[in-house]
């Protein structure tokens, strides 16, 4: 389908996309592809910088001719250009916890695509197996945040009897926020809970171990710290993202400050202050 | 003694690893990361050095290492800092930060020696944070200068 283009000097065969390149169905296929990828990189912990330039090689490995992407706080903006034709689409994207086997998973699609040994199709159905894929078992990561926070007592130069009363209380909080998680409580609240708990639970543990409660609550404390989201914002900034790195930074503060709540009203509580 | 330290910041470095769900085929770099890092601050804050630009050397050879680990496997080098930097949080000081800060609010007449540990141990625990965040993204700025 030719038509008259309203600038007078561009000749009409290149402004059917159809005459090079994909045609349009097959763009709008790349850019839903395009977008998918972008989605499972941001919703899954990876920084604004690594999913502009990972949806753009995928977009040149697609075959689309040039490529636009913003990375917003909760969204993803794409523009693909073909000849005159444009297409744009945007999807939000909500977040979920860090998950790097996806981050990793589709970053190593990337150099696959673009030598182009995997076609849109077979991408659609690689990103589909992603998305099924099984993390770590539950009751594993809660026992290995419980060591964590264990060898965090330790560091803290506490001694055995933290080290145990430690490893269990950091286990339960850990389990208590995979249950939030699984009933799509509020992540503020979450971390609210958590921290309320630690307060509160972890002073009786060390009590029964003869441990020391500011090392044990410290050191159980520090799994709810946003460490990924700090580091993430100070690179976005530092790298030009500044929405994305505002964002985060401002999401940071804002659980760290629930932390804050949490210990606050349970130390207030269990009399610790005075 | 510093053994000891890179067991136990080895194993803050699993657990977190395992929450972040990293590949277990990468799990080696971030150990490596993890315990390097550690390691570096305890022997710098040890030599004397300030524990802000301990951290600070901490956190760059985690920079370092995991740029260099992204590189050789084509993977992002977040998913061996991610863990990596979690040994390096302070939580000791942010959690003394708090208590004093209620402290400071729930007395009355608070002491100045209270209003100077608040100012202390905040102004600690912040510029720890911060060198952990420079540190980590500085050394990658270097090697990605072709890239966005």
């Amino acid at each position: 389908m030719a038509r008259k283009s309203l600038l007078g000097w561009i000749p009409e065969d290149t402004a059917d996309p159809r005459t090079k390149g994909l045609t349009r169905d097959e763009v709008r296929d790349a850019v839903d592809l395009l977008l998918w990828a972008g989605a499972l990189l941001l919703q899954n912990g990876a920084d604004s910088a690594l999913v502009e330039r990972t949806v753009s090689a995928l977009g040149r490995g697609l075959g689309v001719d040039a490529i636009d992407v913003l990375v917003s706080a909760d969204g993803l903006v794409v523009t693909t250009t073909e000849a005159e034709d444009f297409r744009t689409k945007l999807r939000r994207v909500p977040d979920l916890a860090v998950n790097m086997a996806k981050v990793a998973a589709v970053v190593e699609l990337t150099p696959r695509v673009m030598r182009g040994e995997v076609t849109r199709e077979s991408l659609r159905a690689e990103l589909a197996a992603l998305d099924l894929e099984p993390p770590y078992p539950k009751w594993l990561v809660a026992l290995g945040i419980g060591a964590a926070s264990g060898a965090f007592s330790q560091l803290f130069h506490g001694n055995l009897r933290d080290l145990i009363a430690t490893f269990v209380g950091a286990s339960m909080i850990m389990t208590l926020r995979q249950a939030l998680h699984k009933r799509h409580t509020n992540g503020y609240l979450t971390v609210l809970a958590a921290s309320l708990s630690t307060g509160l639970f972890l002073p009786l543990l060390a009590k029964l171990a003869h441990g020391s409660s500011t090392i044990c609550i410290s050191a159980t404390a520090v799994q709810l710290i946003p460490g990924v989201l700090f580091v993430h914002s100070g690179r976005d900034i530092i790298k030009g993202h500044l929405v994305t790195g505002l964002a985060r930074a401002t999401k940071a503060t804002a659980i760290v400050l629930a932390i804050a709540v949490g210990l606050a009203v349970s130390a207030a509580v269990t009399g610790r202050l005075s | 003694m510093l053994l000891l330290d890179a067991f136990w910041s080895g194993v803050v470095t699993v657990g977190f690893s395992l929450l972040f769900t990293v590949p277990r085929k990468y799990l080696p770099g971030c150990i490596l990361a993890g315990i390097t890092a550690h390691v570096l601050r305890t022997v710098c804050v040890e030599r004397g050095v300030s524990l802000e630009l301990a951290t600070l050397v901490g956190s760059s050879s985690i920079g370092a290492l995991s740029a260099i680990l992204g590189r050789r496997y084509q993977v992002p080098m977040s998913l061996f800092s991610m863990s990596a930097i979690i040994s390096l949080v302070p939580g000791t000081y942010a959690y003394r930060t708090m208590m004093a800060l209620i402290a400071l609010v729930s007395t009355k007449d608070p002491p100045v020696a209270l209003t100077t540990d608040v100012l202390v141990l905040g102004t600690r625990t912040a510029l720890v944070v911060g060198a952990i965040a420079v540190g980590v993204v500085s050394p990658s700025l270097f090697f990605d200068r072709g890239r966005t």
